[in-house]
């Protein structure tokens, strides 16, 4: 479904991620792991046209997108829920949710949507009129899913969806993250916390310094205690 | 009648502080969205001014087809100038925007100095704007009534639009993360866009009520307004709309206030006061009335 | 070499290329010529006042001509024979329309005075920053203006103030205009000027340095005004007679495209700037009086100077938005590439010998 081949980003003279290629394919869900600062938000905002690609090829379902402005993407299916959540905080829970549907034009489709959403995350129902802001951590990290949620994706993005929550927060929100996999939605994890994205992912890859260091299934990386250890400071089930 | 004279000036201020709480929504609207001070935004009126000039010249003197296209035109010079100069240097610092502004705003004064004279041409808007209503015994103009009362209908579609649209949505969301608005699958050049639409829109309006006031049309008679406006939205809080409206009419009501309190030999100096207010004002709060203090810690 | 010597040979070197423009004018130009040379003096000089606050505290500056003004009123009202007063300023407050100052005296005192001001504004205006800052500044310029065209007693109100001693030489002027050089750079490589442009470029660094950015900026704001002063004190004591419109949007337009086409961020830019801009808008003068050139009579067209002004502050900020010079002085642009030449000749050296 999205397929990264040879990827370069850099900002200026700065080399944030050297060639990369990752594949992903339709309901799958693919974990993205590494250390702080090893360029995985680089990449994944490169995918949606967020961070400068020097050079490689990302095709989405078939599309070269590398050269499409973020907007078109979106439009194309592919969307991502950003690190730090960036939920629009002066907007309510509302206003939120209604513009992560501005790409859409189903006015009955988009309505039985936010149903949906507002169904599997009651919470977003309880405070729906309250402005983002005035939401925990936690509320906001499902606001921003649930947002990333109304356009539609046929795959979705998620950049550290458990960083800086409680980890009985980030219980419910990978709980969440695998109800939506048996309803079929491609996914991407980009994360920090390698166990609780790999007991959901299907395969996974580790980026360190830039470039890639491990490709493989998830249970092939748990096995290889070398890169969990030196690349995720965790240890290998050997 | 005291009350009487007190209730003219009452709506004097409500007119004068309407007129610029008109402008500067504009002025907020685009700063918001794109962090562009838009010097330009006065010339825009001026450019409608000339464009409606030029149509009763031409013959045209039906106020119901003149003053719709004095404003359509002010729209379309404002979407104008942001195609041709505020598109190239756009996320470019807030310096280099604001100095673009100002340049294009001194290339569309001159350019009205060389084809049309220093020289203020008489600009007949409406006859009936030019009346006087009587309420009891006061007599209001006309212009100072529909002033007021479009201003506020103004403000109250705003509202709407920001509330209730998608665009709307989209341009209070843009005013703090654009990469997120795009994200959600709106065009970066839309709102941005919608956003001149808008600034040009009530430039429009206001435009009709500074025409009607001077009943002349000049190279700069758009400058003077504008610099008001941007020390209101400044008095209000800087990018914040409510901060624009509320900015606009405390400054209507100081001027008006002072051109009552001041003793004659001392009102040409107004306008020295009411800055010099303001500063004091601002002092205690650099912010403005409604404006956030500057948050360090968040990422932007 | 020590930092200062460094700092004064950079000033020196666009200090002797102007000093090459005053010299030559004095010894060869036609009168009409040195009156256009004495004007580019005196603007260069408001020109590097301005780039003193705006290319280190990174705040847009609209307000600079009015301290031009507040010095040349403040001379003028001075210095201005009370003959001339008893007509011209008869009414004159505190006394002013009866006397008269010597030059030295007068000249200091408006000094005096323009800082004084400069400060009492200053401590208002550094509370703000950037895009609120800058519109204070064109407040400024507009209270300024009101004050003087409505203060008659004082200032003639609209009218001119006329039979002001003219004594200042292009001479003088130049002089003034090679020590506002040195000044402005030496202010640059203090370790004030240091700590405020870098403040200026890092928010997060200006919101630690907190209190001490707003005394910096306070400090830039004082000694970029008392520059200002002086080119309104020469300007006045070469015109003779001064009003208002002098002192206003006109000549802010003129000093700012200066500034911005040269570039805000380096002495060097403000000085290159002046120099380009004045040719450009010299010319621009020339054609908008509607001059004959070959034969053919050419329309006035007056607007085509600010159309000019315009149109160059637009282009230099779409195409090189920091200026023609850029962030740094054109002698240490200079010493970085003779540097890294050196470098390149030394590699090239190394390897032809690995050969």
């Amino acid at each position: 479904m999205l397929s990264l081949s040879n990827v370069h980003v850099s900002y200026g003279p700065i080399k944030a991620v050297r060639d990369v290629s990752i594949e992903v394919k339709e309901g799958e869900i693919v974990a993205l792991l590494g250390p702080n600062g090893a360029g995985k938000t680089s990449l994944i905002s490169s995918v949606v046209g967020l961070a400068p690609i020097a050079s490689g090829r990302i095709a989405f379902n078939g599309h070269e997108i590398s050269k499409e402005p973020t907007e078109k993407i979106v439009a194309r299916g592919l969307t991502l829920t950003p690190e730090g959540r960036r939920v629009f905080a002066d907007l309510t829970v509302g206003e939120n949710l209604r513009l992560g549907a501005a790409c859409r034009r189903d006015k009955a489709g988009i309505a039985e949507d936010l149903e949906k959403y507002l169904e599997l995350f009651p919470i977003l129902r309880k405070r729906y009129a309250s402005r983002a802001r005035m939401l925990s951590g936690g509320e906001q990290q499902m606001l921003a899913i649930a947002r990333s949620l109304m356009s539609r994706p046929k795959m979705l993005m998620l950049d550290e969806p458990s960083l800086g929550l409680a980890p009985r927060i980030v219980d419910q929100i990978f709980e969440l993250l695998s109800s939506l996999r048996g309803q079929g939605l491609t996914m991407l994890i980009v994360e920090q916390n390698a166990n609780e994205a790999l007991s959901l992912a299907n395969s996974a890859y580790v980026v360190a310094s830039g470039a890639l260091v491990f490709s493989g299934t998830a249970s092939d990386l748990k096995s290889s205690g070398e890169v969990m250890e030196m690349y995720l400071g965790l240890e290998g089930q050997e | 009648m005291m009350s009487d004279y007190a209730l003219q000036q009452a709506f004097n201020a409500l007119s004068v502080g309407g007129e610029y709480a008109l402008l500067a929504l504009g002025l907020a609207i685009v700063f918001s969205v794109m962090h562009l001070v838009n010097f330009a935004h006065g010339d825009m009126i001026t450019v409608g001014g000339y464009a409606m000039f030029l149509l009763i010249l031409f013959g045209v003197r039906d106020p119901f087809l003149v003053l719709p296209f004095g404003v359509l035109i002010t729209v379309l010079a404002a979407l104008l100038i942001e195609r041709v100069a505020f598109k190239p240097v756009r996320g470019a610092s807030p310096t280099t925007g604001m100095l673009t502004a100002f340049g294009v705003s001194i290339i569309i004064q001159n350019v009205a100095l060389i084809f049309g004279g220093s020289r203020p041409k008489a600009v007949q808007t409406a006859d009936w704007l030019a009346s006087s209503l009587s309420i009891g015994s006061v007599q209001i103009p006309v212009v100072q009534v529909l002033e007021t009362v479009v201003t506020l209908a103004a403000i109250i579609g705003l509202v709407a639009l920001m509330r209730y649209t998608t665009v709307g949505l989209a341009m209070r969301a843009a005013a703090k993360d654009v990469p997120v608005v795009r994200l959600m699958g709106v065009k970066a050049d839309r709102v941005i866009l919608s956003a001149f639409a808008i600034s040009g829109f009530l430039a429009g309006l206001a435009g009709i009520f500074i025409l009607a006031r001077r009943g002349a049309v000049d190279p700069f008679m758009g400058f003077a307004p504008v610099l008001k406006a941007f020390v209101a939205a400044v008095l209000g809080g800087f990018g914040s709309l409510p901060g624009a409206v509320v900015g606009g009419f405390a400054l209507g009501i100081a001027e008006v206030g002072l051109q009552v309190l001041l003793p004659p030999e001392i009102a040409g100096f107004r306008d020295a006061f009411v800055f010099l207010l303001i500063g004091i004002v601002l002092v205690f709060r650099p912010q403005g009335i409604l404006g956030e203090r500057p948050d360090f810690g968040e990422k932007s | 070499m020590s930092n200062f010597l460094q700092s004064v040979r950079g000033a020196l070197i666009l200090g002797v290329v102007v000093g090459i423009i005053g010299v030559l004018a004095i010894l060869f130009a036609e009168p009409f010529y040195q009156r256009i040379v004495f004007i580019f003096m005196v603007n260069l000089i408001a020109v590097i006042g301005l780039q003193v606050f705006m290319g280190n505290a990174d705040i847009t500056n609209y307000g600079h001509i009015s301290f031009m003004g507040i010095a040349a009123y403040a001379v003028a009202i001075l210095a201005t024979p009370v003959a001339i007063k008893k007509t011209a300023l008869a009414t004159a407050p505190f006394g002013l329309g009866t006397i008269e100052l010597g030059l030295p005296a007068a000249i200091l005192i408006a000094l005096a005075v323009t800082v004084l001001i400069a400060f009492l504004v200053g401590t208002m205006l550094v509370r703000q920053s950037g895009t609120p800052a800058s519109i204070a500044t064109l407040a400024l310029l507009v209270i300024v203006h009101v004050v003087i065209m409505n203060w008659v007693d004082l200032t003639r109100g609209p009218r001119a103030i006329y039979g002001i001693p003219v004594k200042a030489t292009l001479g003088l002027a130049t002089i003034c205009a090679i020590l506002a050089i040195v000044a402005a750079r030496l202010f640059r490589d203090s370790s004030w000027g240091l700590q405020l442009r870098a403040a200026s470029e890092n928010i997060a660094a200006a919101s630690a340095m907190g209190v001490r950015i707003k005394r910096l900026r306070l400090v830039a704001w004082v000694v970029s005004a008392a520059i200002c002063g002086v080119a309104g004190i020469l300007f006045a004591l070469f015109v003779g007679t001064i009003s208002p419109k002098s002192f206003y949007f006109d000549l802010t337009f003129l000093t700012l495209a200066m500034l911005v086409v040269g570039g805000a961020y380096s002495v060097s830019g403000a000085v290159l700037g002046s120099i380009v801009v004045t040719f450009g808008f010299e010319i621009m003068r020339y054609l908008e009086n509607g001059p004959q050139i070959a034969g053919l009579k050419l329309p006035t067209m007056f607007g085509l100077t600010g159309i000019f002004l315009g149109a160059i502050i637009v282009l230099c900020m779409i195409l090189r938005p920091r200026g023609l010079v850029g962030d740094d002085e054109i002698d240490e642009i200079w010493r970085r590439r003779a540097k890294s030449r050196e470098r390149s000749e030394i590699s090239a050296k190394a390897s032809g010998a690995t050969q």
